[in-house]
């Protein structure tokens, strides 16, 4: 009698029986919703905090190599301009100068204020400074473009004089400083007939949003140290989202096989999107380090790291939105242009595609090249400042309607998670009596309200990347992958899954991670990195049990196919006879088993669910946020004072470092939409506030109370069920803050950030609803 | 950074005489304006002269007439933490203890906060023009002066970045200035400044040599003060308004005698007369607050994208006086 296999797949409130295949012993197990774990979904503190706190913690600042050089790098001056001369042999001999690297020559252009022209590294970084001090370098200023406005204005100075040299070229029509439009994505398309479907419509409102360039300004700047070897190759320590990507990324610059790399990078202090690739400090530092002969330290300054370290481009969205008068969206269309400064991908549709349903749908996305640093991927691209005009559009119809701004959403959205999440948080947040009461109080000129928006991302995953796991005779386990922890927590989530996966307790575990000759790991982008390894440590764990089931198999009299682990020790179906683990690993006859594992391509398991709808389960993630703000209409400024946020991230691997996670998500978006601003002058577009003390960020004193919620989502799509946070957490928050400040005031502000300046001139048109 | 001479001087004579004989030696104080400016190449310099040794022991203290006496050396922290002056020079404690962060009101001076140059962006960057570094105009007044100067803005459009200046201003404090003749000087605090309708280089009022030793706030019964700082971030944030007022009323409830003094508005501490002027004489209540306070943006001069100000400066006028009105 074979019962047929069956897995109880979905949200944790609304499980299924999913049909499965009836797994072999040999298969990695799939964890669904009714798996007993002991540490995965169990607050683990991270393993690495008390490292961190006592300074132990060794970031690539910290890296101190014996005969180190230091570098610093000479960059452009000027957004636009041609170098007419360059001489750098005439310092190689000053003092403590030990190599000297060009990196453009004469008559190079340079397109943007930091572009790096020659470095230098010197026994200190003040004598490598002084040096660059003393080089001949003779700049023609050209005229440049810092603005979408400027850019697009007929006779613009060209960021690019040909196309030919343009990022991105092929891909997309390039005109002047304009590349594109980009009519769809890689999970979308403009569909439907929007001009039909908006004279059908029972109101159509319109609204031009824009939004500011962020910098990802973390806490650790951008930085590499390079120690050359003597066959060639080089070891590498760096400050990166994805080992991987520089071991690529320096073998190809300098035509060695990627064996003579090592890239290490055992703590991160954040990257945000800007951490990818090796970057031209790590080029730099290695042509230097070539040169020297000697180890060469390369870190970049708080300036450089706003000026070259990346940044999220601007927007200026013109959108269009037509609605039937019982809430139902109708047809849409959005046109974005966003500056990604010399470089692409100023894109802001996807969320309007993939948060509502609707059939009629356009929308046109244009890059405008300026003379200004290249963005880089920054925390969910596109979608802040996407959410941000998408969702004010639905509030400003909500208001239009009459209609509370959850049950317009609730309307449109069939996500089943968030169609919960929505649920929930207006009984968590109290939403009915606040959008009833708190605008009607106002004291010393403060009023209060609250708002609330939507967050999508998507189920990445990066395939083949690996760990192995080395279970020794002591029975202690050592899992090694070449993943970089980037301060999120992976280390401790790799030692979760491995511990469940062999059933034995935590502190047998120990993690090593952060080197190029482990296992290659995933990048860190996309929020795919528990995704993307989770289920290669499953998988990795579980061959090891499986050859310990070899072990395992004299004792209980059984083949090895027949052996079950289960609770610590080994057994077979009967139950008759059980052997303690600690057991089997003393009967080894060799030092350690050894099991690797790799991710595969997600199996269907959701996606085979009976209900239609749950198959958005295993591709797009779901969030909430709901703010509520205190505006003081004397002087414009907003305090954010209240944030609920409820995530879906699949399976909760380690909810406290999920809530800690959302915590800096809605920190950061909190941060974008009140304070983060990229200003230039004007005039010689030069950057005015490149540091911390002028360019803001949200300190301690501005944060709200946070309250987090995390939704468990059993997609049986990996032998986890992880899915991405990192990313969703902070895409609605500066939307929820806005839509609250709207319920406050009825001002709609339309552009980010809500300085006091662009509140106070939203007060004075406000029309309330 | 380049190198320098680092000395330190034994008595404030000394170091006003090494100045004025070496105009390349600067003073060393708490150390956070000048090593900053020094590092940017914004203030070239061949040495410093530090004024360690002169903090005296008690660096706030009453003199005979029971005015207020503080060593210019004395720190914020400790400025903000004194019961002397939170009771008696109360918007000087509050202005003190909202300046930076905590670390650096740990070391930061008196002294150095009353003397630290603007924080504009133009002047902190040697890649940018400047008036105040020798260009011919301030580009900051076509440029980004969304927080700059809305009064006497024609030449430069930077704003005191003093904000214990603000409330010494209100509560009519005098500096006490020393030289290397050993010759002595005292002048009202806002006549320490030039104002943004000089073309000048330097906004003090001070001559080459001339250190300040002392601040002297003095003795008037009745005096109750207030502070108060709108800046966008609550966490370490300069000001785009600041505001201090300083009132004593007469037994029948009169205004009789009232300073409202502007911060982040002007080059100097701006006296929002006019808004004085609707008070002296009258009941100090939410109406006469509010009717002065909506004369405190008289007279300025707004730049393209700063008209907002006024506002805010007329919304922070009412509050920092209300806060003054008797409780009952």
């Amino acid at each position: 009698m074979s019962r047929k296999h069956v897995e109880f797949l979905g949200p944790e409130w609304d499980l299924h029986e999913v049909p499965a295949s009836t797994p072999k012993p040999d298969d990695t197990p799939v964890w669904d919703g009714k798996a007993t774990l002991n540490y995965v979904g169990k607050d683990i503190p991270r393993l690495d905090g008390p490292e961190k706190v006592t300074g132990k913690a060794k970031y690539t600042t910290d890296i101190q190599l014996e005969g180190m050089l230091y570098a610093y790098v000479i960059r452009s001056p000027v957004p636009s301009g041609k170098i007419i001369r360059i001489r750098m042999n005439e310092v190689a001999d000053s003092p403590g100068v030990k190599a000297v690297h060009e990196v453009v020559t004469t008559g190079a252009t340079l397109r943007y204020e930091g572009q790096p022209i020659a470095a230098i590294a010197a026994t200190s970084l003040r004598l490598a400074k002084m040096a660059a001090e003393q080089v001949d370098l003779q700049i023609e200023t050209l005229p440049h473009v810092s603005d979408v406005e400027s850019a697009m204005a007929p006779n613009a100075p060209l960021v690019y004089k040909t196309t030919a040299t343009a990022p991105g070229k092929g891909r997309l029509p390039i005109q002047g400083n304009l590349r594109g439009p980009a009519t769809g994505g890689r999970r979308f398309k403009s569909t439907g007939d929007v001009t039909a479907a908006l004279q059908t419509a029972d109101f159509v409102q319109e609204e031009h949003f824009d939004t500011a360039v962020q910098t990802h300004s973390c806490l650790e700047p951008h930085g590499s140290v390079v120690e050359p070897l003597p066959d060639g190759g080089m070891n590498i320590w760096t400050s990166t989202q994805s080992i991987a990507s520089v071991v690529r990324d320096v073998a190809r610059a300098f035509e060695i096989p990627r064996s003579q790399v090592r890239v290490q990078a055992q703590f991160v202090g954040g990257g945000f999107g800007s951490k990818f690739g090796a970057g031209q400090h790590t080029i730099m530092a290695a042509h230097l380090a070539r040169k020297a002969e000697a180890p060469v330290q390369l870190i970049l300054n708080r300036r450089e790291e706003h000026l070259c370290g990346g940044n999220r481009p601007s927007s200026r969205q013109d959108v269009k939105m037509g609605w039937k008068s019982d809430g139902t969206l109708l047809a849409w269309s959005v046109i974005s242009h966003g500056t990604a400064g010399v470089g692409t991908g100023a894109g802001v549709a996807a969320p309007f595609h993939m948060i509502y349903t609707c059939d009629h749908r356009h929308s046109l996305e244009y890059d405008v090249f300026t003379n200004t640093g290249a963005s880089a991927a920054f925390r969910a691209p596109g979608h802040p400042q996407g959410v941000f005009a998408l969702e004010g559009m639905v509030d400003r119809a909500a208001a239009h309607l009459k209609m509370d701004p959850v049950a317009i959403r609730l309307q449109n959205d069939n996500h089943p998670v968030r169609r919960e999440q929505w649920n929930r948080a207006v009984k968590s947040f109290d939403w009915a009596r606040k959008r009833n009461q708190l605008p009607q109080n106002t004291e010393n000129g403060i009023i209060r309200g609250v708002g609330a928006a939507s967050s999508i991302w998507y189920n990445i995953m990066q395939k083949r990347v690996g760990a192995t796991v080395e279970l020794y005779s002591d029975g202690k386990v050592r899992v090694l992958t070449g993943v970089q922890d980037i301060g999120v927590g992976i280390r401790t989530v790799v030692a979760q899954v491995t511990a469940d996966a062999l059933q034995i307790p935590l502190d047998q575990i120990e993690v090593i991670l952060g080197d190029s000759h482990l296992p290659e790991g995933p990048g860190s982008g996309g929020s795919k990195t528990t995704a993307s390894l989770t289920p290669a440590i499953h998988e990795a764990a579980h061959k090891v049990l499986r050859k310990l089931a070899y072990i395992a198999s004299p004792f209980l009299g059984v083949h090895p196919e027949q052996v079950i682990f289960e609770n610590g020790y080994a057994t077979d179906k009967d139950k008759t006879t059980r052997i303690p683990f600690l057991e089997l690993c003393n009967n080894m006859s060799f030092e350690r088993l050894v099991g690797h594992g790799e991710r595969q391509a997600d199996r269907d398991g959701i996606l085979q669910s009976p209900v239609e709808q749950m198959a958005q389960l295993g591709k797009v993630i779901a969030g909430v946020q709901m703010a509520q703000v205190a505006v003081d209409t004397y002087t414009g400024i907003i305090r954010v004072e209240d944030v609920l946020a409820i995530q879906d991230c699949g399976r909760v691997m380690n909810p406290l470092q999920a809530r800690s996670q959302v915590n800096g998500g809605v920190i950061q978006g909190l941060s974008y939409a009140l304070y983060e601003e990229r200003r230039l002058d004007p005039k010689t577009g030069i950057m005015l506030n490149g540091n911390l003390e002028k360019y803001r960020i949200a300190g301690m004193g501005d944060l709200p109370n946070i309250q987090v919620q995390l939704t468990n989502t059993y997609t049986g799509r990996t032998s986890t069920g992880a899915m991405g946070l990192g990313e969703p957490a902070t895409v609605p928050t500066a939307a929820a803050i806005r839509n609250a400040v709207y319920h406050a005031t009825g001002a709609f502000i339309t552009s980010m950030p809500m300085t006091p300046r662009k509140v106070l001139a939203a007060l004075d048109q406000e029309v309330r609803p | 950074m380049s190198k320098f001479t680092f000395e330190r001087a034994n008595s404030w004579v000394e170091a006003a005489r090494r100045i004025k004989e070496n105009p390349g030696l600067q003073v060393h104080a708490g150390g956070i304006d000048n090593i900053d400016l020094i590092k940017e190449g914004i203030l070239p310099i061949d040495g410093l002269v530090s004024l360690a040794k002169l903090r005296s022991k008690k660096p706030i203290r009453k003199n005979k007439k029971m005015d207020i006496i503080l060593n210019s050396m004395v720190s914020l922290s400790e400025i903000s933490n004194h019961p002397l002056i939170q009771e008696k020079a109360t918007a000087l404690a509050q202005a003190a203890g909202k300046a930076a962060t905590p670390n650096i009101r740990n070391v930061a001076t008196l002294g150095g906060n009353l003397c630290q140059q603007p924080r504009c962006e133009y002047f902190r960057n040697k890649l940018l023009p400047c008036l105040r570094r020798g260009a011919e105009q301030c580009p900051a007044i076509e440029g980004d002066h969304e927080n700059l100067a809305v009064f006497e803005n024609t030449f430069c459009a930077a704003v005191l970045p003093s904000s214990l200046a603000i409330s010494l201003a209100a509560l009519g404090a005098e500096i006490d200035i020393v030289t290397g003749e050993k010759q002595r000087r005292m002048i009202p605090v806002e006549q320490l400044y030039r104002s943004g309708l000089e073309s000048t280089q330097t906004h003090l009022m001070l001559d080459s040599g001339e250190l300040i030793e002392r601040i002297v706030i003095p003795h008037k019964g009745g005096i109750r003060s207030q502070y108060l700082k709108v800046k966008p971030r609550e966490s370490f944030d300069w000001p785009i308004v600041e505001a201090a007022a300083a009132v004593s009323l007469t037994e029948d409830g009169r205004v009789n005698h009232i300073r409202v003094v502007l911060g982040g508005v002007a080059m100097l501490p701006w006296r929002a007369t006019l808004s004085e002027v609707e008070l002296q004489g009258n009941i100090l209540n939410a109406d006469s607050c509010r009717k002065a306070a909506k004369k405190a943006a008289h007279g300025a001069t707004p730049l393209r994208d700063n008209h907002y100000k006024t506002r805010i400066i007329e919304g922070t006028v009412e509050r920092v006086l209300t806060a003054l009105i008797p409780q009952e």
